[in-house]
């Protein structure tokens, strides 16, 4: 008997791509692919298969954001590009007082901006040099932030949410950080980047992120030319970009940055250029071939070795499966990844394929985005800014746009450690604070973004309930069972507070 | 310090509340392990030597600072050629006793001049050019201790994991001290399955068990008298005092932690630096005070190693804004019961300069943590130590 019910069993769970979704991994997909369950979408998800339910995410898969670009962005640009036109001494009058007027306009954007600092600003409007170190101030305190909110809105707004996910799955791969490039109009343009290709072709993001302006300052293209080539891209572009550690040897390393030498971008147009004079156009011997190659034709060397197709095989299903890759099937998908010429979305049909996925339910850690934006989203909260949950994710461990180093973030299970696990809770319950909640007047957003939280966010449970009962909302915020016991609450809100505060709810 | 006066310390900190001094030298001198202590102070920002130890002797040194330069006759003498800042006399009052080993010259090669990337060089002891995901404490982690601790480290006052980064359950961070011995948030303790399909959850419920019992601990062995807490007035109320207070109440509770980690912050002094830098000097220098009396009343000091650091140094040249711009190496400190004082390393030249007009080191850090693990730790079989031992300044007397 129990032999019988194991295989009718194993059998269900083999052909469960002819049959439509479980409810249970309906949730889990949508868990896996956005941020958190939406009900409509799960009512049309269980009458999909498997195979529907991935062709219908990736055939709506969006390429550029909804959300408009700050306004302030262009403005900075021409800022920047005029600073530079004037260390050039090439800059008209007209020029000359075009610059306080934008950078005006910028402060004036931002009405909350704390005195002293607007005073600061304001003193070194008419000095380029000192303008700048002036600009790099606003970006770290300010116009950061505000370009990070921007990102949340987005994954927030978007109907493509798994776009969102994988831009930043990529904006981890190839790390840079606002921090070293300073210029948020290149951050800016480079996230552009990393969505439209997100899905697309891993060969053409690979080198369309290898000529972007943020990757070249960020990784000190400009310093590696002929007489003495810095190795930082070469490195990073083999170690972290394609092959992975251990995969190649210093001396190709050392190699492939004579081939990248004179690889550079336009102060002004920020486009990629080749600096003819600084390029290397002797000989270089990469992984075993040999040739007068250029940087465009040691990319071409790297996508040829198969493992680089394993390597970001490998990283997306620690991404969408679980923190421990299974090797052979890895090197399965890689195969296919490999075959179809870097398509991504072949690497994702195949991991969204395996049984291992459906059967993981729960068994990645939530990133600091995936629970605040997971958190909005489920519980329909529409908070008059992001900046809090932007400062809020900083803090978690994930500031958007500032990676900790070229590596990115360690992810996974380094996400939840003393420090971190703390302020999760903490935030948790500043969103679901239960009884009196502050005025908004009182709360300076500048000086206190996480106080504005549990202001902001009044959450009107019983409507979010609607005709749900308790047992299908619990499904639906946990992935899997709640650890804590639960306990009876008067108010829903409160009810609601233990299963945010479960450590199953950290979770997806 | 008499009884008497050290409960009115006791009282004054608030920290050590009302507890009998001898009861806690029983306690720590019960056992015959070592129960050795390590405490960080970090100054960040990049504190500037070259006004902390002042080469006043040096003319070179009025030149490159015509503006804030320590006055020869304000500076706190310590030998013909040196002296400390004026704001530094507790450390010049002890650094004449030879209690304080000041460590000169203190870098790396190829030095990084961003706050970021320097502090990380200094957290994960990597070179210049690698990048190491944990910090230099991890892997000491599991040699240090005796079976006793409550957790091998606590960090105050920030919140990163800092030197112990990639560490997840072994370390606490206490961003705010006060709040967080006083948490309002229920935590549980988990019974923890081997399944390899919950390793996240897992994770999760062993970190939450490391809090919970951790807060547990010192929650229950801890006085704590909200009502004193603001009777602070022992030493100057500052950015400290909670992390101070907080450290003294768990080392009070009879609790033992390997090492605690403090900061300071601020020492980013691209302006205005004469005030700026003798407030945070005095801070630094109250610090090492405080935390003298405190670990002495304890009967901990024999113990304790105090040591100080920063991400860089500042440039021997002043800049245009009577303030310095981030320059390399710098001068440290260190103290403990079993410091030997007296000058390492070797000051830095001012005329042989890098590309960069900055300090040109002579003792890389890594080689003070070398110190620390082997001499201090008695840690053996550290790869990390062994390599850098050699040069390494022989701060600690060898009969500890």
């Amino acid at each position: 008997m129990k032999i019988l019910y194991l295989f009718i069993l194993s059998t269900f769970i083999l052909s469960s791509e002819v049959h439509a979704l479980s409810a249970d991994h309906a949730r889990h997909f949508q868990r896996r692919v956005g941020y958190h369950v939406d009900s409509e979408f799960q009512k049309s998800l269980l009458k999909m298969t498997n195979k529907q339910a991935v062709d219908h995410v990736l055939s709506r898969i969006k390429t550029t954001a909804l959300n408009p670009s700050r306004k302030w962005v262009k403005k900075l640009e021409e800022i920047y590009l005029l600073i530079i036109k004037a260390k050039r001494g090439f800059l008209s009058k007209e020029e000359k007082k075009r610059i306080p007027l934008l950078a005006k306009n910028i402060i004036d954007m931002f009405p909350k901006i704390p005195k002293a600092l607007k005073r600061k600003f304001n003193q070194n409007l008419t000095d380029p040099k000192k303008l700048r170190r002036s600009l790099n101030m606003l970006t770290n305190k300010i116009l950061s932030r505000d370009l990070q909110a921007w990102w949340l809105e987005e994954m927030i707004l978007t109907d493509s949410p798994l776009t969102e996910r994988m831009t930043l799955f990529w904006h981890n791969h190839f790390a840079t950080s606002y921090r070293k490039v300073k210029v948020l109009p290149w951050v800016y343009k480079q996230n552009i980047i990393l969505r439209r290709h997100a899905l697309g072709n891993f060969k053409d993001l690979l080198k369309a992120i290898s000529t972007d302006a943020a990757m070249l300052w960020y990784l000190d293209s400009n310093k590696n030319v002929k007489d003495a080539p810095n190795e930082n891209f070469a490195r990073e572009v083999m170690e972290l970009f394609t092959l992975g550690e251990g995969n190649y040897s210093e001396k190709d390393i050392k190699e492939a940055a004579r081939a990248f030498t004179g690889w550079d971008f336009d102060r002004l147009t920020g486009k990629f250029i080749l600096r003819i004079k600084k390029h290397d156009t002797g000989i270089k011997n990469i992984l075993g071939r040999k040739g007068n190659f250029h940087g465009d034709q040691v990319l071409d060397i790297l996508l040829k070795n198969k493992k680089t197709a394993i390597f970001i095989t490998s990283k997306i299903w620690r991404e969408f499966i679980s923190p421990s890759p299974k090797v052979d099937k890895v090197n399965i998908i890689a195969d296919k990844f490999y075959k179809s010429g870097y398509e991504i979305k072949v690497l994702l049909r195949e991991i969204f394929a395996t049984d291992e996925f459906y059967s993981s339910f729960g068994n990645l850690i939530k990133s600091p985005t995936d629970l605040l934006i997971g958190t909005l989203k489920q519980f329909n909260i529409d908070p008059i800014t992001l900046i809090p949950y932007a400062v809020a994710s900083g803090r978690l461990g994930q500031e958007l746009f500032n990676p900790p180093n070229v590596k990115g973030w360690p992810g996974g299970k380094k996400w939840i450690n003393t420090a971190t696990y703390l302020t999760r809770k903490d935030i948790l319950s500043r969103i679901f604070r239960v009884g009196q909640r502050k005025s908004k007047e009182k709360i300076n957003i500048m000086k206190n973004p996480m106080k504005m939280m549990s202001s902001m966010s009044a959450i009107d449970m019983e409507a979010w309930l609607g005709e749900n009962d308790k047992s299908s909302m619990l499904k639906i915020i946990l992935p899997i069972k709640n650890v804590n016991t639960l306990k009876k609450k008067k108010k829903l809100l409160a009810w609601t507070r233990q299963l945010v505060l479960d450590p199953a709810y950290q979770l997806r | 310090m008499k009884r008497r006066n050290f409960i009115k310390f006791c009282s004054k900190t608030s920290a050590l509340s009302l507890l009998d001094p001898l009861q806690f030298q029983q306690l720590y001198a019960a056992t015959s392990s070592p129960k050795r202590m390590l405490i960080l102070i970090e100054l960040k920002g990049g504190n500037d030597g070259l006004n902390t130890l002042i080469p006043y002797a040096d003319n070179e040194y009025f030149k490159l600072r015509p503006t804030l330069s320590i006055k020869k006759d304000k500076v706190l003498k310590i030998d013909k050629d040196k002296g400390l800042h004026p704001s530094l006399t507790f450390l010049h009052q002890q650094s004449q006793k030879k209690n304080v080993a000041i460590l000169e010259g203190i870098g790396y090669p190829n030095p990084n001049l961003s706050h970021f990337r320097s502090t990380d060089i200094w957290e994960t002891a990597s070179d210049s050019h690698h990048f190491l995901a944990e910090g230099w404490l991890n892997h000491l982690l599991p040699k240090i201790g005796d079976g006793s601790e409550l957790i091998k480290g606590i960090v105050f006052g920030e919140n990163s994991l800092g030197p112990f980064r990639g560490a997840t359950k072994d370390v606490l961070v206490m961003n705010n001290p006060k709040q967080f011995l006083r948490k309002k948030t229920k935590l549980e303790t988990y019974s923890i399955s081997n399944d390899i399909n919950k390793e996240s959850l897992n994770h999760i419920l062993s970190v939450e068990n490391s809090i919970s019992h951790t807060i547990e601990e010192i929650r229950k062995k801890t006085l704590i008298e909200p009502s004193k807490e603001s009777r602070l007035n022992n030493f100057p109320k500052h950015k400290m005092t909670g992390s101070l207070n907080a450290l003294m109440k768990i080392l009070a509770s009879g609790h033992y932690v390997p090492i605690y980690k403090i900061s300071i912050g601020g020492f980013d002094t691209h302006t205005q630096q004469e005030n700026n830098h003798q407030r945070l000097l005095k801070v630094l220098d109250n610090t090492y005070k405080s935390l003298y009396e405190g670990l002495t009343q304890l009967g901990l000091w024999q113990k304790s190693l105090i040591f100080s650091y920063s991400e860089f140094g500042r440039r021997p040249k002043e800049n245009g804004s009577k303030g310095t711009d981030h320059g390399t190496a710098s001068v440290h400190f260190a103290m403990g019961g079993e410091v030997k004082g007296g000058f390492y390393g070797k000051a830095p030249s001012l005329v042989n300069l890098d590309q960069e007009f900055n300090l040109i080191y002579n003792l890389d850090f890594r080689s003070v943590y070398a110190t620390i693990i082997k001499d201090w730790f008695k840690i053996k079989n550290s790869s990390f130590a062994n390599k850098w031992i050699k040069q390494s300044p022989k701060f600690i007397s060898s009969f500890g």
